[in-house]
């Protein structure tokens, strides 16, 4: 009975390359980080942690060796992240109330942001408040 | 997955070895489907950790990209050595793990030990850079709530210190139960538990440590490095 597992053993030296991988990656996002490149800053280091994760996730988790059940599994993971995304971003930034509080910050001074009072309404959607 | 028939054939041919030798549970129809379904129910529970943290990072995204300035200002209080070497030690941990289920799969348990115990000595090292973080945030006002008390140039820098105490927080858990986990998993390996056979528990907990990791490689350039 013994040794007949069919489990893929990683060879030490994968494991030692994928972490000399993951140690380059770290200093040259934190170098990154010293330059403005603008708005791409956020995209370079998110480009660059995905690198890495996607090292930590073939590699450390053995999903190369993984069979298609549990690679379903964990795509449906990022699948179902992209749906929060997108619909969260979709509605947040179609508001106009939303667009109004970076242009108070824009202004240049400090804008002490007060919740709107009486919740929903009076926000600016330009509804009338309910008669009471 | 097998048929029913197939199935029947299976465990009459193997009754009496499965039965002999005790290594599944009778459930299963050998050890090996008993191994894949285990780690089918990790992947399920890595989902909901990826969904959990998700939500997290989708309100990150969604207030950084209202209020940048306060993100901008927020950040820069943050120590971007303490971050780094803490990103350099939890990647060690991460590789440390690797290594002890590939000692513990060549049946060097003795080796598989010393990996564990790196690991939570590596762990132990990002809880303590943690802590003194948390004391010198505390010390200066910084947590949210009603001990609020800094005065930075944004008067809503709170917004960006909560967000970041939830998120280093919950991820600061995440290492502390990794913590009793692996040192759970050094005990059952001294009782020789663990063998190239079976180290289904060594496996499961190495996926929870990689995704501890696998989330502070992001949170590491998002709340130190972006300023």
């Amino acid at each position: 009975m013994a040794h007949d597992s069919s489990h893929h053993i990683t060879p030490l030296r994968t494991y030692l390359n994928v972490y000399g991988v993951l140690l380059v990656l770290t200093v040259v996002t934190v170098l990154a980080s010293r330059f403005n490149f603008g708005f791409m800053n956020t995209i370079i280091a998110m480009l660059i942690a995905s690198v890495k994760a996607s090292f930590v996730i073939l590699w450390f988790m053995h999903q190369k060796y993984e069979n298609k059940g549990n690679r379903v599994i964990f795509g449906s993971s990022l699948f179902f992240l992209f749906l929060l995304v997108f619909f969260t971003f979709t509605d947040t930034f179609t508001r106009w109330t939303v667009k109004m509080v970076p242009f108070a910050e824009r202004t240049g001074a400090a804008v002490k942001i007060v919740p709107p009072a009486g919740g929903e309404h009076g926000t600016g959607h330009g509804e009338a408040k309910p008669a009471h | 997955m097998r048929t029913l028939q197939q199935h029947q054939q299976y465990r009459q041919d193997h009754m009496s070895t499965a039965n002999a030798h005790h290594d599944h549970a009778h459930h299963f129809t050998s050890r090996e489907h008993q191994y894949a379904s285990s780690k089918e129910g990790i992947w399920l529970f890595m989902l909901t950790e990826i969904m959990m943290f998700g939500g997290l990072f989708v309100a990150y995204a969604m207030f950084k990209s209202l209020y940048p300035h306060i993100f901008e200002e927020g950040s820069s209080y943050l120590n971007t050595v303490m971050g780094g070497i803490n990103t350099v030690v939890l990647l060690t941990s991460s590789l440390t793990m690797a290594l002890a289920i590939h000692y513990i799969q060549k049946g060097k348990n003795d080796a598989a030990f010393i990996q564990l115990f790196l690991t939570v000595l590596c762990a132990c090292g990002f809880m303590v850079i943690k802590y003194f973080e948390y004391q010198h945030k505390i010390h200066v006002g910084q947590l949210p709530g009603e001990h609020f008390t800094f005065a930075g140039k944004n008067p809503n820098t709170a917004l960006f210190f909560g967000i970041y105490f939830v998120m280093t927080g919950l991820h600061g858990i995440h290492v502390l139960t990794g913590i009793g986990l692996i040192s759970w998993l050094m005990i059952k390996l001294k009782k020789g538990h663990f063998n190239p056979n079976y180290y289904t528990p060594v496996e499961g907990v190495g996926l929870f440590w990689h995704v501890v990791d696998l989330i502070w490689i992001f949170l590491f350039p998002l709340f130190y490095l972006l300023h």
